[in-house]
């Protein structure tokens, strides 16, 4: 069980699938077949290394473990779709066997296994990668896509720039060039509610990340609301704290700790984004941040504990106090008598 | 009498060898000395560089270490060890630098680093007072030269799988993984490599078992 509450890793598991699956069928419409098939591609190779390497650690399968599929669509969302298919192999191989089993499989990682794929082949191949097809353009079948087809994601010419390139509708329908399945505003705000309504995803860590990065946007970019806008759907911001930063896997267990989690994950994405210009920060600092949920836990169950051990020897003295004062009540009725 | 004490003598020392290359390598099962080799070594020729300039201190370093008496107080001795490395330096950066003189500077900081490396305070004072001076050296001798063996292939396969080429001529292989000449990359590749080495030290194991 990954969370404190009384959801079950299958329950949370499905949730995600259900959402992941909306984003696909979104993903299909906008970007053709081609789209389906790195789908099914990165998904497939995610489930066969998830196999392989449970087998070759000698560990029982579990039918109900479904994370190696929300994995492959999570990081087949985050893909262009004219991700090379090679490519998109890689990432789904190093996800699973590198990032998610060397470090003892579900539930013991100690980030993203998504986002540690995607950062994988994107610091690889960054031209491949980091390059997008217009919507509803035919793409072309080949593993390579012709350069004429690809064009800047609009996360790139936002950061570059500093004003966004699309209106605020497109924004919300994700007509705009960049990942396959990160940018439909409309989606994934939907699927927020969802999740959190379904406590499939913490509220507390969720909402923290949220108001904090929009807040320090609007006031980076001058109180610009469309800015804001192009802050959550471009750069796959709004997807990755949903689906990346929230992974209930790699989330702290307290509450405080959450919070605390989602502030540095807000922090560190508007700083990478803003700071080191670089497009997906969301994805970095997902990465970065997770290490960190595990010594805030810690820090967090060491501090009620002192809180304990305090609020014990306060206790302790107050009734000693109580008992004193009573001697000394007692002690005075005995004289007067 | 004799044939068994030769017996056990080359069995001690066939156990030294193979701890010193492989079961204790220091750098895939010491994991010492590692940051000059993910900074430093991204090819063929940085790693044969590193791996001439870790023997030729490190030697030296431990075999003048190896006349510090164990009377003198454990503080001042891990002093008197880096002053020894420094006095090694002097020679050693001049000949080194002589012979190459463009990858020595490349190597920047990490040259003069090597004079304190963790694989010369731990060996001086793991083996110099509890075994002799034979064993010592041949303990030495083959730590070196599994550390040595160790950089130049992680040299030689980042260089391969992270830039496409060797010793700067390009193979055309049909894909390049630039992540591997990263620091980043350069410490998975190590950490890949370190779990390699264990599994063929199983492998062998259970072999020998059955």
């Amino acid at each position: 069980m990954y969370s404190d509450n009384s959801k079950t890793d299958i329950s949370i598991m499905t949730d995600m699938t259900i959402v992941l699956l909306v984003l696909a069928a979104a993903a299909v419409y906008y970007y053709g077949l081609r789209a389906a098939l790195i789908i099914i591609i990165t998904t497939g190779v995610c489930c066969i290394t998830d196999f392989i390497c449970i087998k070759l650690r000698k560990k029982d399968t579990v039918l109900n473990d479904i994370s190696a599929l929300v994995t492959g669509l999570t990081l087949s969302l985050m893909l262009s779709a004219s991700t090379p298919y090679f490519e998109a192999v890689i990432a789904a191989i190093f996800a699973i066997a590198v990032a998610k089993q060397a470090f003892g499989g579900n539930g013991c990682e100690i980030f993203n296994s998504a986002a540690a794929g995607f950062l994988f082949i994107s610091i690889c191949f960054p031209d491949n990668i980091l390059t997008y097809p217009t919507a509803f353009e035919k793409i072309p079948f080949e593993s390579i896509v012709s350069e004429s087809f690809l064009k800047p994601s609009m996360a790139k010419l936002f950061i570059t720039t500093g004003s966004p390139s699309v209106s605020v509708l497109e924004m919300f329908v994700g007509k705009f060039n960049g990942p396959m399945g990160t940018g439909i505003m409309i989606i994934l705000l939907v699927a927020a509610v969802f999740l959190t309504l379904r406590r499939s995803v913490s509220a507390i860590a969720l909402s923290a990340e949220v108001v904090v990065s929009g807040m320090a946007v609007f006031l980076l970019s001058g109180f610009d609301l469309q800015a804001v806008c192009a802050f959550f759907s471009g750069g796959m911001t709004l997807f990755g704290m949903i689906f990346l930063s929230c992974d209930y896997r790699t989330m702290p267990k307290t509450r405080s700790s959450r919070l605390l989690y989602g502030i540095l994950a807000a922090g560190l994405t508007v700083l990478i984004q803003y700071y080191a210009k670089t497009e997906n920060a969301i994805v970095y600092a997902s990465v970065i941040a997770a290490p960190f949920g595990i010594e805030l836990d810690r820090r967090a169950l060491s501090f009620a504990e002192m809180l304990k051990r305090k609020r014990g020897s306060l206790f302790r003295s107050r009734s000693l106090k109580n008992v004193q004062e009573t001697l000394d009540i007692l002690g005075k009725d005995d004289k007067e008598k | 009498m004799e044939k068994e004490t030769d017996l056990v003598k080359e069995n001690s020392c066939k156990t030294i060898i193979f701890n010193a290359l492989l079961k204790k390598n220091p750098i895939l099962a010491g994991g010492m000395v590692v940051a000059p080799v993910v900074i430093t070594v991204d090819s063929f020729p940085r790693a044969l560089t590193l791996a001439a300039a870790f023997s030729v201190i490190t030697f030296f370093t431990l075999l003048i270490s190896s006349f510090v008496p164990k009377s003198i107080v454990y503080t001042v001795r891990i002093i008197m060890y880096a002053f020894i490395g420094a006095l090694v330096y002097v020679p050693a950066s001049i000949m080194l630098e002589y012979f190459m003189p463009d990858e020595i500077n490349e190597m920047g900081i990490f040259f003069p680093l090597l004079i304190i490396n963790s694989f010369i305070i731990s060996r001086s004072e793991a083996i110099f007072f509890l075994e002799s001076k034979g064993k010592m050296l041949l303990d030495i001798i083959f730590c070196i030269i599994g550390y040595d063996a160790a950089v130049i292939l992680y040299g030689l396969i980042r260089e391969i799988i992270g830039s496409g080429t060797f010793c700067g001529e390009i193979i055309g292989i049909p894909a390049v993984f630039s992540v591997f000449s990263e620091p980043a990359g350069g410490f998975l590749l190590l950490g890949i490599m370190a779990a390699l080495l264990r599994v063929i030290l199983l492998t062998v194991k259970k072999v020998r078992q059955k």
